[in-house]
C-alpha cells in the first residue's frame, strides 16, 4: 500500500526530502515503516529514538497502524514557542 | 451576547509580523479585568555564541490545528473571556516575535495560569522547530522536554 511521509527539520536533512512516496506491506506499523525508512536513509538513526510521529496530523504510538493514503509525518524534537 | 468558541479563539501560523497590541485589543473584553500576554522574541545570544538570525519552520496544518487545541484547553480549563495564539515562521531577526499568547480573564488568577499552560503546551506538542544561525555554524535547536 502507499503512504506519503512529510520529514522536517533533521529528519529532513537526515532523508534529503521534506515528502516522498512510499510503498509498504498491508498491515506495516508506524514503528516498522521507520525501520523501512531508516534502513534507507540511515541518517535517521542517530536521532530514531527521539522522533515522534504523527499520522493524518495526529500523534500516535509506534504500534499504530498505518492505511492506504495516510500521511506520516516524522517529527523530531520540537522548538517552537 | 453568546460568543461562539470561534469568536474567542483566534489562532494562526503566519509569515507576518505579529501586532501585539492589536492581538491585546482583540482580546479585551467588557467582562475581563485583566489581559495577558506572553511573547517569545528571539535573543541575541546563545551560552556565549552571537544569534545571526534564526529560521522557524512548521508543519503548517498540523502546527495551527495543534494551536486551536491549546487555545481550546485555555478557553475551557480556566473562566477565560477570549484567547489568541499566533507563532510566526520563516526568518526571524534578533528582538522579532516568534510566538505571542494573549488571554483575558475577569480576574487575573486565571489568566496566569492559562497563559503558563499555553506556553508550556506549545513549547511541548507544536510542530515547529527552530535553527538558530551563528557565525561558525546552524543548528537545530533540540529543546530539552
Amino acid at each position: 500500500m502507499r503512504i506519503e511521509v512529510l520529514c522536517f527539520a533533521t529528519a529532513r536533512d537526515a532523508v534529503g526530502a521534506s515528502r516522498l512516496e512510499l510503498e509498504i506491506e498491508e498491515g506495516s506499523t508506524v514503528a516498522s515503516t521507520l525501520a523501512v525508512l531508516a534502513a534507507r536513509h540511515p541518517g535517521l538513526g542517530p536521532g530514531l529514538a527521539s522522533l515522534r510521529c504523527a499520522v493524518n496530523e495526529e500523534f500516535v504510538a509506534a504500534e499504530t497502524r498505518l492505511r492506504p493514503g495516510d500521511i506520516l509525518a516524522l517529527i523530531p524534537p520540537v522548538s517552537g514557542g | 451576547m453568546v460568543e461562539t468558541q470561534e469568536q474567542r479563539l483566534q489562532v494562526e501560523v503566519t509569515e507576518r509580523g505579529i501586532d501585539v497590541p492589536a492581538l491585546c485589543a482583540w482580546a479585551a473584553d467588557p467582562e475581563a479585568g485583566a489581559v495577558l500576554s506572553f511573547v517569545g522574541t528571539v535573543r541575541a545570544s546563545k551560552e556565549g555564541r552571537r544569534v545571526l538570525r534564526i529560521d522557524y519552520e512548521a508543519y503548517v496544518s498540523m502546527a495551527a490545528r495543534q494551536l486551536g487545541c491549546i487555545g481550546a484547553e485555555m478557553l475551557s480549563q480556566w473562566p477565560t473571556r477570549r484567547v489568541a495564539l499566533l507563532h510566526r515562521v520563516g526568518r526571524l531577526a534578533v528582538g522579532e516575535a516568534s510566538i505571542a499568547i494573549v488571554v483575558s480573564s475577569p480576574h487575573r488568577d486565571a489568566g496566569f495560569a492559562a497563559l503558563r499552560h499555553g506556553i508550556e503546551s506549545v513549547k511541548r506538542r507544536v510542530p515547529i522547530w527552530k535553527k538558530e544561525y551563528f557565525e561558525d555554524g546552524a543548528v537545530w535547536v533540540q529543546e530539552r522536554p
